[in-house]
């Protein structure tokens, strides 16, 4: 499906928006993990 | 709480209220009454995505889930962002280009009127009935320990709401829950700051990491692959995920918000803004129960957070147990507390054996504590069998009210009841908007004025708002009523979200096939609720997967001749 790409602030297309979304998660559950590990 | 609880408590709600009423007072047409009007962008929208979320319950539960289990409960959210980023690019661009007010209109120009009229019944089933427990849920925690009268308690959070709904419709209700949640933001964030400050001088804030992490309250993230755990990163993802999709996408609590405004691309940035930010604001709340765990480890809590209850067994006749178990408990607590302190030097120190070694003398007596607490249940069983066993709820706001300072106290406070608020506005919107534009409209009074639409839509809106409220005054009377609510909600979203996703990706099936589909998987997943004992997240999954499977077969077995032509309503057109 086609989807316009405009006024997608920072990021351009929604395509890059939902990359975004998606590396932003991985680096939560990273983060998540982390803290677990470095005070467990 | 004191006169200047009072103060901010009220304060703030009726200067929310009086809001509502203000921006809204000379709207008076149809579409702004039901899709809000064209101010609304996105950061006011990602918001009232996010606050119809959050109920008062997620308040008052949630940081005693962390303090009970740790952080695993925010796994059960990891599904979430990739269910929004589905509902983004597949729900809202057909939403918008049918220019439906409900998700359920979007099934009858897809389908046929009887499909639609299935969804939108199973929605107001659902919801209409859990308005009145997001109503009753946080009166019934917040009377008992304030001592306030339930009744009036819950006409306190019901009317200011059906108020400023019933007169401002969807724009009144986007806005109030902007400035709700930026109270709920500050008030969180302050009671964050404020437990880390009450913790003792000799421990910082990595300190109290250290010690959550060391008794195991830290355990964010589980790849276990144990399906008898309860909360793993595989659950989360997959239950989560059918969970989200379908109460983002086809909840018209949830749908009229992204679709106020009336901006694609507002719409999909209001909910990227929760994909994002969900996650972190579950995250934090949770550490907010953790410190509150931590800090209690340093101050004595009570035996029972639930003092009401605790109060009635001190007056029965177990009342010699229960103080053997606060003599047991009183014992348990002064060996931790010691052990906490060796702990707290150990980790300054950085001596891995002495850590190691403080650790288990810590939970030595931490083990006994939970053995304790689950003698405590099974004696309140035996005073009453009817009494609540579960305290975990009465955690964050016994803390509030104990150790937070007066002015502070009513701004917690109003943070659950505008929580409270800001749910049941959605659900009252969504419950009027349905009734008119699904039922009332198409089969009562099809080629009525506008006029004659906005007056039916406020006076459905306040109708569901007596319905949530009377319902809320009378929960008490029937047993396990929150938990039933809740099973209630996940056996009927699977079938709804299973409709839905037939209507955007299986584009030869038709509204009967789907029909029929819809009525048979949910007839089986109500056989496999009573006789099986499936976890009731898993009726998501079963009931959206059977009614895929099963529409598709019947469209091309028995109903191969109903399949001629289809609407134009799928992703691809």
């Amino acid at each position: 499906m086609k989807e316009p790409n405009d006024a997608v602030p920072l990021c351009g297309t929604w395509r890059n928006a939902y990359l975004a979304v998606i590396s932003f998660f991985l680096l939560e559950v990273a983060l998540f993990y982390l803290v677990d590990r470095v005070f467990s | 709480m004191s006169g200047i609880d009072y103060a901010v408590l009220f304060g703030t709600l009726l200067a929310i209220a009086f809001y509502g009423w203000w921006k809204t007072r000379a709207d008076q047409n149809l579409d702004h009454y039901l899709r809000g009007d064209a101010s609304i962008r996105w950061g006011t929208i990602g918001l009232s995505v996010m606050a119809t979320q959050a109920s008062a319950i997620t308040f008052l539960s949630t940081p005693g889930q962390a303090y009970e289990s740790g952080m695993a409960f925010v796994q059960n959210y990891f599904g979430l962002p990739f269910a929004l980023i589905v509902v983004c690019a597949v729900f809202i661009p057909i939403y918008h280009r049918l220019k439906v007010v409900t998700a359920y209109e979007y099934l009858g120009q897809r389908f046929d009127q009887k499909t639609r009229l299935l969804g939108a019944f199973l929605f107001l089933l659902q919801r209409g009935l859990a308005a009145g427990i997001t109503i009753y849920a946080p009166a019934i925690i917040l009377s008992a320990l304030l001592g306030w009268n339930l009744s009036l308690t819950i006409l306190l959070a019901g009317l200011f709401v059906v108020i400023y709904t019933t007169s401002g419709g969807t724009t009144a209700v986007s806005h109030t829950q902007k400035w709700q949640m930026a109270v709920i933001l500050v008030g969180m964030a302050i009671a964050f700051g404020m437990v880390v400050h009450r913790l003792p001088p000799n421990v910082s804030f990595l300190d109290a990491l250290s010690v959550a992490g060391k008794m195991g309250k830290l355990n964010a993230v589980d790849f276990s692959l144990d399906p008898h755990r309860r909360y793993t990163v595989w659950s989360g993802l997959l239950g989560g995920f059918f969970l989200a999709l379908s109460y983002f996408g086809t909840d018209q609590s949830q749908v009229q918000r992204y679709l106020a405004g009336g901006s694609l691309t507002a719409g999909r940035l209001g909910l990227l803004f929760n994909a994002v930010l969900k996650l972190p604001m579950q995250f934090f709340i949770l550490l907010t129960g953790v410190m509150v765990f931590v800090f209690f480890q340093f101050q004595k809590p009570p035996l029972f957070f639930n003092q009401p209850v605790i109060e009635r067994v001190a007056q029965s006749e177990q009342a010699g147990n229960l103080r053997a178990l606060q003599s047991r408990y009183d014992h348990a607590f002064a060996e931790k507390r010691a052990a906490i302190a060796s702990l707290t030097n150990a980790i300054d120190a950085g001596s891995a054996p002495a850590i190691k070694a403080a650790t288990a003398a810590v939970l030595r007596p931490q083990k006994e504590i939970d053995g304790i607490h689950g003698e405590v249940k099974q004696t309140i069983k035996k005073t009453n069998p009817k009494m609540e066993t579960n305290d975990a709820d009465y955690v964050f706001i016994s803390f509030v009210l104990h150790y937070l300072p007066h002015g502070l106290i009513g701004l917690l406070v109003a943070v659950i009841f505008c929580a409270a608020m800001s749910s049941s506005a959605s659900e009252l919107n969504a419950l009027g908007s349905t009734t008119v534009v699904d039922f009332y409209r198409p089969l009562v009074h099809p080629a009525a004025s506008e006029t004659h639409y906005l007056f039916v839509s406020k006076l459905l809106t306040a109708a569901w708002g007596g319905v949530a409220i009377s319902f809320a005054l009378f929960a008490n009377l029937v047993e396990n009523l929150i938990q039933a609510i809740n099973i209630l909600g996940s056996i009927f979203y699977g079938s709804i979200l299973g409709i839905f996703l037939v209507a955007f990706f299986l584009r030869f099936v038709r509204g009967t096939a789907v029909f029929v589909a819809a009525l048979v998987s949910q007839t089986l997943v109500l056989f496999l609720f009573y006789s099986t004992s499936i976890g009731y997240l898993w009726f998501n999954v079963i009931g959206c997967v059977a009614v895929l499977a099963l529409s598709a077969a019947l469209q091309k077995t028995l109903l191969r001749s109903d399949g001629d032509s289809v609407r134009p309503s799928g992703p691809a057109s």
